[in-house]
Parts: C-alpha cells; structure tokens; sequence
C-alpha cells in the first residue's frame, strides 16, 4: 500500500530557504485555497483553480483554466512542460520549470519575479520517484552551503532519505537510509534541513 | 530495497553526535548547520517569532528569516559584537521611512541578553549576486536603475544625517524591481573579504574611503563607495583590489583607479567620485545620481552610437554637459569612422578629397554666407543656452555646482521607466543554477511596496528635472538640425540645380537653409513643448499652426530682408483654377505676408510633426513619412498658388532633420506585463 504523504511537506534549509515538496500526481495552482496535498496557493490574483499540472507519465501536462502564457504566449489547451519553460498565471504569477537531474523526473517549479507560494516558499518541487539535495546544479535543491548530497524517497511504506554515511533525524543518530515522519530535524556530515507538514 | 535499521543506533564514541554529524559545535540553543548558525528551525529566541531558515551571517551577526505568529515575515538580525556602537547606530534609524531603505522594525533582547533587530524581510536578489552572475558587469539600464534605487535611499539617509559608512553590493537588495539599502545604523567595521562583510574595524575596504585613515566620515564616504559600486557595476570588478587589507588601503589613498575598463561616458562620472579629496567629489548624491541618469539616457537612447564613439574625457573633469559643441565633435568622428571602415582605397580616397576640395572652391560665393548664418545660430544658441543654464543655477538649489544649502535638494531625475521595465529573476533562481561554489543566500529581507513608491522619486518634483532634461536635449538637437539641414538643401538643390541649368542665387539658397533651419528648429522646441506639457492631440496641432504662422510670417520678413525673387519651377507650376484675393500676391506673382503665412499655417497644420520627434517613433528614419511630408507641402503650395517648390523642398527637409536630429529609441513591446503596476 503506498502511504505517499497525505499533505506537502515544507523543507525549511539555512542559506536557501522553504522548499516546497508535493507527492501529489496532479497539482491545481490557484488563489485563495489552503496548502494541501494537491493545491499549491500563490499570491496574485488568480482563479481558485487557474490550472493544473499533472504527471502523466514522463511528462508534465499544464492545463490552464484561466489566463495562462507559456513562454509568454497564450494557451487555451493543456500543454506538455518542457525543461526551461516559463509560466504566466493571470497578470502577476510567473514560474519556471526545471527538470534537472536526467534520471528523475521530479520537478522543480521556481516562482521568479516577486512570485510566491502563499505560505512562503523558495521553490516547488513536484516529486516523483526520487529528489536530490546538494550542493550540485544537477539536485533538484540546490544548496551552496552543503558539501553532501542526500536523496529523498518514496516508498510503499512512506519517505525515506538516503545517506550514504550516518545522519541523524531529531537528534536519534541512524545509518544510510530511514523514514521520515515531519516535523524532524535532519542532520549529517555537510547537510542539515528542517521538515514540517504544511497542513 | 536495502536492509534499513528500525531504531537509532546508540550515541558513543564510535557514533558521533548530531553536532559532530553536522561539523561543528553548537553554541546557542540550536544545533544549526554546516555553517554555524545558533539557531534553528522552530526556534523562537523572541517571544512572538519562530525561526524558519538562516539567511546569513557576517561580522555583524546572524540573519535569520522568522514569522510572527499572526503570520507576518520578518527578518531577525542577532548582534554578536560590539553592541553599543550598532545598537546606538540602529536606534537612530528606527524611525526612518523610505521606499529604497530596508525598514527597521524593533530591538529587542532575548531571554539569554543576546539583542536581536527585527527587519523587513527582502525576498528578493543582492547586487552582489547579481555581480557575481555578470562577471563582465552588468547592462547600463540595470545600472541606472540599481544607481537610482540606491542613490536615493542613500540622498535620504544624508538628509536625515545619518552616513551610512559601509555601503557595498551586500548590503543592497532588489525585489520587485525595488532597490532597497539595508544594514545602514549598523557599520561600524571594516570587512578584509570583499563581499562577505567580514569586519575589522570602520567601513568595507574595498569600499572604504581614503579619508577614513584620518578618521573622517563626511558623507563623502559614502559618495566614494557609490563610485566604487558604480565602477564594479559598469566592468565587474573593484578598482583597488590586493592581496591584503593593507595593500588595498594603500591603493585607494595613493593609487588611481584604471579607467579603461568604465565606458567611456561614465568615466568623468566615476573619477570625480573616487578622486581622493573629498572636497573635489560630487557634493551630493542626487547631483550624482543625476549625471549617471544623464549618461545613462544617452547610452540607451538613440545617440547612444556617436556617444559611444566620443573620445574618452581626462579623468577627474566634470562630465561635458549634451552641448552643440560635443553634438558637433560626435558627428565629426562619426564621419572619421565612417570614413576609415569606408571600402574604398586611397588612390579613390585621395579622387574624393579632391573633388571635394575642387568643389568647395568652386561653390564658394554659395556656402560661405551660409557659413556666416550658421555661425550666428550657433551664437544665439549658446546664449540661449548660457541663460537656461544660469536661470537653472538661480531657481533650483545645487543645480551645476552641487550644494546643498540647507533648503530641499532638486530631484533625482525620474526613473519609473527604466523601474517599470519589471522585475528581474529572483534570487533563489539564480542560486539553484549556480553550482559555481560562491555561496548565495536566496531569502532576503523586505516586502512589497505601494504603488506611488515604484515610481521611484517624489513625484511632484520629478516633472522639473524631466523638463530640464528635455531642454537639455534639445539645444543639443538643434544644432545637429542646422547641420543636418545644411546637407539636406543642399542635396535637394543639386539635382534642381542640373535641371534648370542655372545657379541658384544667393539670396534664394539662403532664404531656403534660414527658413529650413528655423522650420526644424520650430519643430523640435514646439515638440519638446507639448510633450513637457503633456498637451493633448487637439492643443499640440492648434499651437503647431500658431508657430506655423509665425515661421511664415518670419520667412517672409526674411525674403523682403533679402529682397527675394521667389523663382517658379515651371515644372511645378499648377496655379489652381479659383482666383486668390489680390493681397496674397502682387502684380508679378510673388507672394505676400497672407501667402506665407496660409503655406506654413497649413504646412504645420495639417502634418503632425510632434510625432516625428517621439522616441518611440517606429524608426528612425522613416522615408514614407518624409515622402507624406514633400507631397503635403506641393499640394499645400498648390493650393496657395505659392512658387514651387520651395515648401516641398523646406516640407521635405523639416521632416527628415527633425527624425535624424531626435533620439530614438526603438521600443520592445512586453507580450504581458510583469508586475501588477
């Protein structure tokens, strides 16, 4: 049984900031909502549901339901998302698409301009099978400051984060691999971030 | 799936502690990250606020992004070093309110006596990281508007009297397009990393002033750190850089900065900034910020390639203000260019000049007098100008010479165009596709603004400084008309000339360049007019008749001056079939006042020529328009039975002066609009 996590998750990381993580396979980006699992507020104005993105597969679908631009050219039908791609919603929210290690189809979504997700977060990343944080631009969080890369995962048994030496998880030390359970405080050799549920 | 523990393992020594896991060792409540901060997510060191993320730290102290309880996003600051001098310093801006400054909250102690700064929270980029991601330095229109944005949070800051003393691309924060300076009231050190703000002792060293080795912290010193910023703006590096803090303190007292690199138009602008007297640099901000503004419209207006071209000035002289003279000395070396890239070899080259020179002698009874008239409209134009530039020292404080006199400075000139061109990528874009091992903090502090404070300055002043700007521009445009206008005639005549087989008399050829010089010229200042008064359509037509009648009535004080014969073309003689009233012509057909003043009346009524000088025109130099132009003053001196065809050819000549001799400034139209405003 696959106990993906029922809400988003917030990781909070010195010297980046809030990243936003969603497990959901569709996601409606709109205006006035609550954070949940698969609805992700922004600050503009915006229908409550002004699209939606959706894995399908190896691809990410945008379907818009109010105004969108797409590498600022208007769009009525669903579109397939591409490395690169810059969004528009309404007049005021724009974003960008980053798929970036080749092995993962996790999705970064970068507000950009003065966007923001409402509460506040740095980045979005809709995630797959697996996500990478490091100091490498090919990590799906990129952070300067750490000198080790640790990956998330998803399993039938819930989120897991992999490490291929000892780390520690709310102070309890643990070898290589164990589960995540927000809020937890995650640290290691050249890593530490904070996860809390955004519910 | 890997075999996965399912309790922790035990803490020995074998197995480190989670602060040994993270590399170092906590010295506050928090075990913090690979960087050391004392707090961490969760942690409320003030009653009120939970900490979220670390931002930064420096000398200062750290920077931590935190949210109030009722939801409010703040950015906290925890003083570590030398207490009374920043929390005296922070006191005393508390109060201050300005859209380019960064908003001090409050202070306040924590249970342990640590003293915290709460702060606006700037989500957006530093200039720092902006330098860092243009190695090469960055586009003059984002230098202007990073310039403008700083100059005036800085210009408000001195008119409170308070010196911020370590200005530097750290401590300076865009968001939304919004400059904003931050850690002002807090810099008291000096920093040996060049962007870190590791501290010393006063100010940033590779920002710091030489006077500050004497102990001296005018508000010069900030003037100089803006030369610095301005300078690694335009090439991407500091002017004085060095192995140790001593040798950089060395170069900025003894050595002077490498102008090279700095384009040449901000050169005068960046020497007199850094010059090591403090008495020889620009006295205030706004005077800066209004020559960087200055330069920065030439360069991205369309002058910008002969001003590119124009010889670098002497280092440490006031900036050449748009005269005729530099308009002059731009078109001259544009036509040296012109003439080296020309593909022609020099056995050709040397045919031309020749010929040239051959032809000038021949020629000379015809451009000698216009010589004389172009002289004396030179002369008139440095005296017009000569007034405008001493009415302006007379009603606005500081204009030219730069001093405050206690009264409210001028302006900065207005920048909300080059502030609504939208914001640019945030931060935390930029740093997830750094990976090139500069560190970058993403969050930063601050929030949104009102709408009326985008526009970046006082409103209510801004109009002046843009009307001064907009005369400015035009007595430099007036003289490249009378240049332009002298080339035009005379290829308009030459081909009239071979038909008809005879010179043109003297009297006619310079009736004709007077009357076309006064044509353009009457254009560009009745343009300039309209637009500074925000006239609208129906006005700026009825007041382009009113001048068209007084050119009319000018030209024929002119012709009887000059005792004209207005020669007919035959080949353009149509005389209209209606007889016109007697008074408009006399018994041999040449044309009264009530003629001249009917031609030029309709000529300037029924083109709109304000639209030839607009910047925004669609190009430059637009032959349909010119050709509208000549077809409107035949038919127009068709109608009037006025001889041929010398409205055609004054209609003609008025219209391409005037696009050649007017800025233009192609416009990229945004497919959306970036920002609510």
């Amino acid at each position: 049984m696959d106990e993906t996590p029922q809400y988003p998750w917030m990781l909070w990381i010195d010297g980046v900031g809030g990243i936003w993580l969603s497990f959901s396979d569709e996601v409606i980006l709109g205006s006035g909502g609550h954070a949940a699992a698969n609805y992700i507020p922004f600050m503009g104005d915006l229908l409550p549901e002004h699209a939606r993105i959706r894995r399908d597969s190896d691809w990410y679908v945008l379907a818009p339901s109010g105004p969108v631009r797409l590498n600022r050219k208007p769009v009525h039908t669903p579109q397939v998302l591409a490395e690169g791609d810059e969004v528009q919603l309404g007049e005021t929210v724009r974003l960008r698409f980053r798929c970036p290690h080749p092995l993962s189809h996790s999705l970064r979504i970068e507000p950009f301009g003065g966007s923001t997700t409402w509460p506040r977060s740095h980045a979005v990343v809709l995630m797959d099978r697996w996500c990478m944080l490091g100091p490498r631009g090919c990590a799906h969080v990129v952070v300067p400051m750490w000198t080790a890369e640790v990956v998330l995962l998803r399993f039938p048994n819930g989120l897991r984060l992999r490490f291929p030496r000892k780390f520690a998880v709310n102070g309890q030390v643990w070898a290589e691999d164990r589960p995540l359970n927000p809020p937890c405080r995650v640290e290691g050799p050249g890593f530490s971030f904070f996860a809390e549920p955004l519910v | 799936m890997g075999q996965m523990p399912t309790a922790p393992l035990e803490l020995s020594k074998s197995n480190p502690s989670p602060a040994d896991l993270s590399g170092h060792s906590p010295a506050g409540a928090g075990t913090g990250g690979p960087k050391g901060f004392h707090y961490t997510t969760g942690d409320r060191p003030l009653d009120g606020y939970t900490i979220k993320f670390a931002i930064d730290h420096g000398g200062f102290g750290e920077v931590y992004y935190a949210v109030s309880d009722a939801g409010k996003e703040v950015a906290l600051k925890l003083l570590r070093r030398n207490l009374d001098v920043e929390l005296r310093g922070v006191a005393q801006c508390l109060n201050l309110k300005h859209p380019h400054l960064l908003s001090i909250y409050d202070i306040r102690q924590d249970n342990k006596g640590d003293w915290w700064i709460i702060m606006e929270y700037v989500a957006g980029e530093k200039l720092a990281d902006r330098l860092a991601a243009s190695p090469g330095g960055l586009p003059v229109e984002e230098i202007v508007s990073w310039f403008q944005g700083i100059a005036s949070g800085l210009a408000y800051l001195h008119d409170q009297g308070i010196v911020h003393r370590d200005l530097k691309p750290s401590n300076i924060f865009r968001e939304q397009g919004i400059v904003k300076i931050g850690d002002y009231g807090l810099c008291k050190f000096i920093s040996a990393g060049k962007r870190s703000g590791q501290t010393e002792s006063v100010g940033t060293v590779h920002y710091m002033a030489p006077e500050i080795a004497n102990g001296r912290y005018g508000k010069q010193v900030d003037i100089y750190a803006l030369g610095v910023i301005l300078y690694e703006m335009l090439t991407g590096r500091v002017p004085f850089d060095g192995e140790s803090v001593g040798e950089i303190l060395m170069k900025h007292m003894v050595a002077q900065p490498d102008l090279g690199p700095v384009l040449p138009e901000f050169r005068p602008i960046v020497a007199r900034a850094l010059d090591k007297d403090p008495e020889k640099r620009y006295q205030s901000v706004r005077e800066m910020a209004a020559e960087v503004a200055r330069v920065g419209d030439l360069l991205t207006s369309g002058s910008a390639q002969s001003h590119r071209l124009s010889p670098p000035p002497v280092p440490g002289r006031p900036p050449e203000e748009p005269t005729g003279h530099g308009s002059l000395k731009d078109l001259w070396q544009q036509l040296r260019l012109a003439w080296r890239r020309a593909n022609l070899d020099t056995p050709t080259k040397f045919l031309l000049v020749a010929g040239a020179l051959i032809f000038l002698f021949t020629t000379a009874y015809g451009w000698i007098p216009l010589l004389i008239v172009l002289a004396i409209a030179y002369g008139l134009l440095a005296v017009v100008r000569g007034v405008w530039h001493r009415a302006l020292a007379l009603f606005i404080p500081g204009w030219r010479k730069g001093e405050d006199r206690g009264l409210k400075p001028p302006p900065l000139p207005s920048t909300h165009r080059l502030l609504e061109q939208g914001p640019g990528s945030s931060g935390f874009g930029t740093q997830l596709q750094g990976g090139e091992g500069r560190p970058k903090a993403a969050g930063r502090f601050g929030v949104g603004l009102p709408p009326w404070a985008r526009r970046g300055e006082e409103p209510g002043l801004s109009a002046a400084v843009s009307v001064r700007q907009e005369v400015e521009s035009l007595l430099a445009n007036l003289l490249k008309a009378v240049a332009i206008t002298l080339v035009m005639n005379l290829v308009m005549l030459l081909p009239l000339g071979f038909r008809q087989q005879s010179v043109l008399p003297l009297e006619v050829a310079t009736w004709l360049v007077t009357v076309s010089i006064l044509s353009a010229w009457t254009v560009l200042a009745t343009s300039t007019f309209c637009r500074c008064a925000r006239l609208d359509a129906v006005l700026t037509r009825f007041l382009f008749m009113v001048v068209g009648l007084a050119l009319g009535l000018t030209a024929f004080g002119l012709a009887r001056f000059l005792e004209l014969r207005l020669p007919l073309d035959p080949q353009f003689t149509e005389l209209p079939a209606y007889q016109l009233p007697p008074s408009f012509y006399d018994a041999e057909g040449q044309p009264r006042a009530p003629a001249f003043l009917a031609v030029f009346g309709s000529l300037f009524l029924v083109l709109r020529w304000w639209r030839y000088t607009r910047p925004d025109r669609p190009s430059r130099l637009s032959v349909l328009t010119t050709a509208l132009s000549g077809l409107v003053g035949w038919v127009v001196a068709a109608l009037w039975a006025f001889p041929q065809p010398w409205p055609l050819i004054i209609a003609c000549s008025t219209a391409v002066t005037v696009q050649l001799a007017s800025p233009w400034k192609p416009t990229d139209q945004p497919i959306a609009s970036p920002s609510r405003t």
